[in-house]
């Protein structure tokens, strides 16, 4: 039973670990703790595998999880204005284009160019285009990491895609063609 | 062209990857971690958790549980102990809450004792319904049979005590009753017949019809049945307690030196409170100079009884000095009572 389980735990492992670590050092933008960050995620999905918690959709949680882990690091890592904690903004997320950058992180001009197309984005629409986009999550899977119904996490994917449409000069056949 | 560089863009972004020995360090971390089930950190504030202490336990539902209830019960109880006939806990108070209390008394002394304690408590909340006006038939017929019950139950556990040191402790419950009973009767015809006369005297100030008053006056002045039955419990008690003094006619004179301390005790109080002209000429005050009187006057005839040789006589007379002494300094006591609170509603009157 225990070694199902340790198999489950290293397959997911296998799939996965790229996709988080990725999604990790585009956020912190510093390797050692886009790593801490991928440790901590899976030895969370360890203790759930070993509770025998019910995890439907494995990528869904690995990213719900990611996502309040860097949360959590920005918390610690700066203290924020009064002035932002009284915002009454109602997305809970992290700005972290407002001290690094992420030109060292991609060797390729394209990728570059791309991801700083979608960092210009509102924060809204910056993380459902990037898990549709990069890690091709379904509507569904990024309404469940963001919190958010499929309707609306399909509503700020599109009016995302317009924006970065207008934005990088992609034309919406090309966007089309990627399924998005 | 577009289409080529976003596919790219998007092949670029995919190829950041961890190096093999990341991976392989991560998992190791991960999977080389025994304590899988991290202890929690113990809250500060776990010892107040109630939540947290009934996962622990399922025992704690039997305890807790059990002990809100009676605690909350305890609270109304607690609150029934100060009702009055017209209250809704009043019947929780006498049918349930004092009967449970007699239950426990073990001994006929305790049970007597305590039964003689709920009568005089039958009758100070009958002096506070005529007080407030709120003594009607209902409410007298109540307290009436309680008082009854009360006397039985004290005249069964008089009846029952045999042994010797029970008889003499009986001796003094009887006395003490009968004092009370005595006083407190003579306190509530004094003040239903005061709270008639304002009456009346209301009643004349209203102009109202004469068959009107009448009938009113008739409607509102009651014959007080309480004061009644508890004379005539005092005089059953009485009775009955001089069934069972003959056994103690050889202590008599031990006896009679008690009595007259109390005798003396008694006058020296009343003396200092016409030094001190604490009283007035109220009626209760009156009759308790004239109850010690009656005490000394007893305790005279007692001696003179003993030296004629009647000794069964010479100790009833005893008993019945040592009663009215007693009267006599209960009276007074409720007699400064009375005072007080009349100066307390002529001050209350002359604010309005």
């Amino acid at each position: 039973m225990k070694k199902d389980k340790k198999s489950t735990f290293e397959a997911i492992y296998k799939n996965e670990s790229d996709a988080i670590f990725r999604f990790c050092l585009l956020r912190v933008s510093n390797r050692d703790q886009a790593l801490d960050l991928v440790q901590e995620t899976f030895l969370r999905l360890w203790q759930s595998l070993q509770k025998d918690e019910d995890i439907l959709n494995s990528k869904a949680f690995l990213f719900t999880i990611t996502r309040h882990l860097i949360i959590d690091y920005y918390r610690k890592k700066k203290s924020i204005p009064f002035k932002d904690m009284a915002s009454t903004d109602e997305e809970e997320g992290y700005d972290p284009a407002n001290d690094i950058t992420t030109d060292n992180l991609i060797s390729g001009i394209e990728g570059r160019y791309l991801l700083n197309k979608i960092n210009e984005l509102p924060q809204s629409y910056r993380e459902p285009l990037y898990l549709r986009f990069v890690e091709d999550l379904s509507p569904p899977e990024i309404g469940e990491i963001l919190g958010v119904s499929a309707n609306a996490a399909s509503v700020r994917i599109n009016r995302g895609l317009e924006e970065l449409r207008r934005v990088s000069g992609y034309s919406k056949d090309d966007l089309n063609k990627l399924n998005i | 062209m577009n289409d080529k560089k976003l596919k790219n863009g998007i092949d670029e972004i995919k190829n950041i990857v961890m190096t093999n020995a990341e991976k392989k360090h991560i998992i190791d971390n991960i999977l080389s971690t025994s304590n899988v089930n991290p202890k929690a950190i113990k809250s500060p504030w776990s010892f107040y958790s109630f939540i947290l202490i009934t996962r622990k336990s399922q025992l704690v539902y039997y305890i807790v549980i059990p002990l809100i209830i009676l605690l909350s019960s305890g609270g109304v109880v607690f609150a029934s102990q100060d009702s009055l006939p017209d209250s809704i806990l009043y019947p929780l108070k006498v049918n349930v809450v004092e009967p449970i209390g007699g239950a426990l008394k073990f001994s006929l002394n305790k049970k007597a004792k305590y039964e003689s304690s709920l009568a005089t408590k039958r009758l100070v909340e009958a002096e506070t319904l005529v007080n407030q006006g709120k003594l009607d038939k209902i409410k007298e017929d109540k307290i009436n049979s309680l008082l009854t019950k009360h006397t039985n139950a004290l005249n069964l556990a008089i009846n029952e005590s045999t042994s010797e040191d029970v008889n003499e402790e009986m001796s003094t419950v009887a006395t003490d009753f009968r004092a009370q009973m005595n006083a407190h009767a003579k306190v509530l015809d004094v003040l239903s017949n005061e709270k008639e006369s304002k009456k009346e005297k209301n009643i004349e100030i209203e102009k109202e019809t004469e068959i009107e008053t009448k009938a009113k006056a008739e409607a509102d002045i009651s014959d007080i049945k309480i004061s009644n039955t508890a004379r005539l419990s005092a005089d059953k008690i009485k009775d009955s307690s001089n069934n069972k003094n003959d056994k103690k006619i050889k202590n008599f004179k031990e006896k009679k030196d008690k009595v007259r301390f109390i005798v003396e005790d008694a006058d020296k109080n009343m003396n200092s409170v016409i030094v001190n002209d604490k009283t007035t000429n109220d009626p209760v005050s009156e009759d308790s100079y004239k109850k010690l009187d009656q005490a000394k006057a007893y305790l005279y005839d007692a001696d003179k009884k003993d030296e004629e040789g009647k000794h069964e006589e010479a100790y009833t007379s005893l008993l019945d000095s040592l009663v009215s002494a007693k009267e006599a300094e209960i009276l007074l006591k409720e007699g400064q009572k009375i005072e007080k609170n009349k100066e307390i509603m002529n001050l209350i009157e002359i604010d309005d």
